[in-house]
This record gives C-alpha cells, sequence and structure tokens, in this order.
C-alpha cells in the first residue's frame, strides 16, 4: 500500500509555519480586536481574501473576541470602527459582527497576510480567491474551506472539516482526541494528507483517480464496486469506525499516517 | 408549518411506543442471545446515536438515570407544546427523539422474545421513519458539516431499509444538482450510487450532469452513468462535451466513454 511518490505536505506545512514567524517579525502589522457579544455563545467567522494568506489559531480560554493582524508593508494602517463595522480603507478590508457572527472580507488585490484569533470552538468558513494558503491551528469548532490555488495546511484539529480545493494540496493533522471528528478534504490536482491519532475510530473512503494511495491502515476496495467511480474507491476501518473520513483526488495522491 | 407540526407530534408518538417497548423489554430480564432483528435495530440506534453525540461532544453516555430525566423532560414538553415549530425545531425534534432512541437502546444487551416480535418490527419501522425526517432535515442545513452527516444517515437508512425512501432519494439527487460544496455533492452521488438501477435515480444523475461546473463532479457523475448508459445519458454526456470551457481531462474521459473504452 506504500509508496513514495507523495511529496512531503507535512515538510511543506512546516516550512510554512516556520516563513510565517520570520515574516511576522519582518513586516509591520496592523491589530485591532473585535468584541463579539454574548459570551459563551458559538463563535462564527467568515473570512475572505482574495490574494494572499488566512492564519487561524485558537486564543486562550474564556476569549470572547477576534484578533486581527494584518501584516501589510509600511506603517500600522488605520483603523476605524462605527456600529458593529471595523474597517481598515486603506485596503478595502472589513469586518462585520453581526452578534456572534464575524464577517471578514478584503477587496485587496495584492497578497495580504491575515492572522485572526479566535475562540477555539469557533466555527469558521473561509475561502481563498486568487490562491495564498490557509493554515489552521489548535481548533475544535467546524470548519468549511472553499481554496482556490490554495494549500491547506490544519494543525491539532479537533472538529469536523470539509476542504474542497481546486489546486491545491491539503494537509490535515486532527489532535489526540478519542473522538474522530468527520472530514470531506477534495482536491482536483493536489495532494491529500491527514494524520489519525492513534485511538481515533474512524471509517476511511479515499479515492485517487490517476494519482496514488500511501495508508498506514488497511485499506481494501468495496465488495460492490461496479462502476469506474466505486471502483477507484479505498475504504478501511480504523478502531471501531465511526465517523467518515473522506479523502478524493484527481490527480494527486493520498495519504494516511496513523502513528 | 402544519406538516412539520405533525411530524413532530407523529415522533412525540413514536417516543411513546418506545418507552413501552423499553419497559416490555425490561420484563423480559437478561439473556444471552438477542434477535436478529433486535441486533439489526441496536446497530441502527447506535449510528443514530452516535450521529446526536455528535452534535454534542459532550453528551453523557446512556444511562438509567438519564434515561428516566429524559422522558420525564419528554412529558414536560408534551404538556407545554408550542403550536407551530419551526423547521429547525423540527430537525431538533428529530434529533431529541434519537437520543431516547440511543438510551432506549443502548442498555445491556436484552432477549427479546417472539411475543415482541411485532413490537420489534414496528419499532424498525419507526426508526427508519425517524432517520429518515433526520437526514431531510440534516441535508437541509446551512453547515456543509451538517449536511455531510445528512448524506452519511441516508446511506444507513439506504442500504437497511428495502424500500429507500423517494423523499430521501430526491433530496439526495437535489443535493447532487444544486448544493454549494462540492464535497456534499460527492457524498450524496456515492449515496446514490448504490440506487442506479432506478429509473428516478439514472435520469435525475443525468439530468445533474450538464449543471456540474466542477471538473470532479464531471468527472465523478460520468463515471457513474459509464455502464449501460441509455440514450438520454448519452445526451447528457454530448451536451457537457459542447461546452468550449470543459477540461481537457474531462473531456478525455467523455469521449472515452462515449467510445466505449477503458476507464
Amino acid at each position: 500500500m506504500r509508496t513514495s511518490r507523495f511529496r512531503s505536505a507535512s515538510a511543506g506545512g512546516a516550512a510554512l509555519w516556520i516563513s510565517w514567524l520570520f515574516a511576522a517579525a519582518a513586516a509591520a502589522e496592523t491589530r485591532f480586536t473585535v468584541p463579539l457579544p454574548g459570551p459563551g455563545e458559538a463563535v462564527v467567522l467568515e473570512a475572505s481574501v482574495f490574494n494572499g494568506a488566512l492564519r487561524i489559531e485558537s486564543l486562550p480560554a474564556g476569549a470572547t473576541q477576534i484578533e486581527v493582524t494584518l501584516g501589510n508593508e509600511g506603517d500600522p494602517l488605520p483603523v476605524e470602527e462605527e456600529q458593529g463595522l471595523w474597517s481598515v480603507p486603506a485596503i478595502g478590508l472589513t469586518v462585520e459582527t453581526l452578534e456572534n457572527r464575524a464577517v471578514l472580507k478584503t477587496r485587496w488585490t495584492r497578497p495580504l497576510i491575515v492572522r485572526l484569533g479566535v475562540p477555539r470552538q469557533a466555527r469558521l468558513e473561509l475561502q481563498t480567491v486568487m490562491g495564498g494558503d490557509v493554515e489552521l491551528r489548535d481548533l475544535d469548532g467546524a470548519i468549511e474551506i472553499k481554496a482556490n490555488n490554495s494549500d491547506v495546511v490544519g494543525r491539532s484539529l479537533g472538529g469536523p472539516i470539509v476542504v474542497s480545493s481546486i489546486e491545491g494540496s491539503i494537509d490535515i493533522e486532527f489532535a489526540a482526541v478519542k473522538v474522530a471528528p468527520a472530514a470531506s478534504l477534495v482536491t482536483w490536482s493536489g495532494d491529500v494528507r491527514v494524520v489519525l491519532a492513534p485511538e481515533v475510530g474512524v471509517d476511511l473512503r479515499l479515492k485517487a483517480v490517476s494519482g496514488e494511495i500511501d495508508s498506514d491502515v488497511p485499506l481494501a476496495a468495496p465488495a460492490a464496486a461496479g462502476n469506474p467511480r466505486q471502483r477507484s474507491e479505498l475504504r478501511g476501518r480504523v478502531g471501531s469506525g465511526g465517523a467518515d473520513v473522506r479523502m478524493e483526488s484527481y490527480k494527486g495522491s493520498l495519504t494516511v499516517r496513523r502513528p | 408549518m402544519t406538516e412539520a407540526r405533525e411530524n413532530v407530534e407523529e415522533l412525540l408518538e413514536s417516543l411513546a411506543q418506545l418507552e413501552e417497548l423499553a419497559a416490555l423489554d425490561a420484563e423480559l430480564g437478561d439473556a444471552s442471545e438477542e434477535s436478529a432483528e433486535a441486533g439489526s435495530l441496536r446497530e441502527r440506534t447506535r449510528f443514530a446515536w452516535s450521529s446526536v453525540a455528535a452534535h454534542d461532544p459532550g453528551l453523557e453516555v446512556p444511562s438509567d438515570r438519564l434515561r428516566r430525566r429524559f422522558f420525564a423532560e419528554l412529558e414536560t414538553r408534551r404538556e407545554r407544546q408550542t403550536p407551530a415549530p419551526s423547521r429547525s425545531s423540527l430537525g431538533l425534534a428529530a434529533a431529541t427523539l434519537l437520543v431516547g432512541l440511543g438510551v432506549g437502546w443502548l442498555l445491556p444487551s436484552r432477549t427479546v422474545a417472539p411475543q415482541s416480535d411485532e413490537r420489534v418490527v414496528r419499532l424498525e419501522q419507526e426508526v427508519a421513519q425517524m432517520g429518515q425526517l433526520l437526514t431531510l432535515s440534516l441535508l437541509d442545513h446551512s453547515s456543509a458539516n451538517e449536511r455531510l452527516r445528512g448524506v452519511a444517515l441516508s446511506e444507513q437508512t439506504l442500504t437497511s431499509t428495502e424500500a429507500a425512501s423517494d423523499e430521501v432519494v430526491s433530496a439526495l439527487l437535489e443535493t447532487v444538482r444544486v448544493d454549494e460544496s462540492e464535497n456534499v455533492r460527492l457524498a450524496a452521488l456515492d449515496a446514490l450510487a448504490i440506487l442506479l438501477e432506478r429509473p428516478q435515480v439514472r435520469s435525475g444523475l443525468a439530468e445533474a450532469l450538464p449543471l456540474q461546473q466542477s471538473p470532479m463532479l464531471q468527472v465523478a457523475l460520468s463515471d457513474v452513468l459509464s455502464d449501460g448508459f441509455a440514450a438520454s445519458e448519452r445526451a447528457a454526456f454530448e451536451q457537457l462535451l459542447e461546452r468550449p470551457d470543459l477540461d481537457p481531462v474531462v473531456r478525455e474521459r467523455l469521449q472515452s466513454i462515449l467510445g466505449g473504452g477503458e476507464l
């Protein structure tokens, strides 16, 4: 079941995090905090960047705000706030809030790094339009990502995740939790890599049409594999099974790691 | 709204029957083996429980104490039943009901005696109906994660009942056609792929094919329909081939299907 064609997405992910740290140290930053009413309520963040990167990680426990950091050139940019609408006019960025839902948008077409600190349980709906990576760390809420020409890297995630990518790799490491979150990770031409904690139980469903599959978990074709789509699928059960983890790529390869 | 209220009332009635069955089981006592029907039912309620538990990871494992609390709460809610539950409250009701199922059946194994077979069959039907209600509710959710859970639940329904609900099949076909998430559309397609012998499914998927913008869906749908396709499906392939912006990989695959080549 092992092959060597898969390019190391984890190494790529580590490089991204390191480059982020260096970039953050060198560039000017614009920071502001968006307080959210209704502590204890579910926080929903929708964020869309036209070009650049979204980097999201959890705030300390009990936080009920969203912290926005923009990696921009030159001096910090002026931030305006009026009736729940934060804006950075210089780059056309807005953060609009309604109760505990925040919507971040920007029309800025040049690369822009947006770092967001959010409550750990926040539900995230993220989108990239013209490329730029999405990086996630230490999050437990449900996540949905539409990525266009973007790599998606997640570390220490505990909630269900749906990622759809046109051109880009997906590399997700779930936290060491006993209840596996469901996942659906689909890309047309990138690789998909998932790392499962040893104690989780999941049902794996992998489809690689022209790429290869490399799995630490034994996989087999389903009994009723009639049409070409069914024949391209391999399934495997980890532990007692449970949540579905679906991985699919047309041109890329799929990797499952279970340390 | 009226229909939703009827559904909730139906669910509440089912719960009452479940309570009766639980009481009957308690009278029958423990034994080493259970009937195939009861085993099947247990497996499905276990899945239903896992679906509900996924909504609330903090949910405790069912216990007698929890079960008593649940039915006490149910009785309270019955007394102050609201006149017009919303669509979301229907989903909540269905989810709550499945908690009841889990609570009732995830207790230690019991034997179901022959005299309770009829009730087991009836309960199976109730579970199937409730599973379908929950499926429809989840497929209508605004979150792609929740809709995926609806698809997963529908797969259980479709494989565990001889006559899969037309309503669930229609909802899945609609999902393949227009769901905004590519992931959900692919999952729904896979759920329907086991029902290709149904004309409704084949024609519905053929109609969905030319609507797809995603090359992933275009290939997936073409592959599912590629075996023994009829004239209407050929027309769908040809309609897609007419698109000037079609991905070359998809074009090649469609031409291979139409030419009878190996995929």
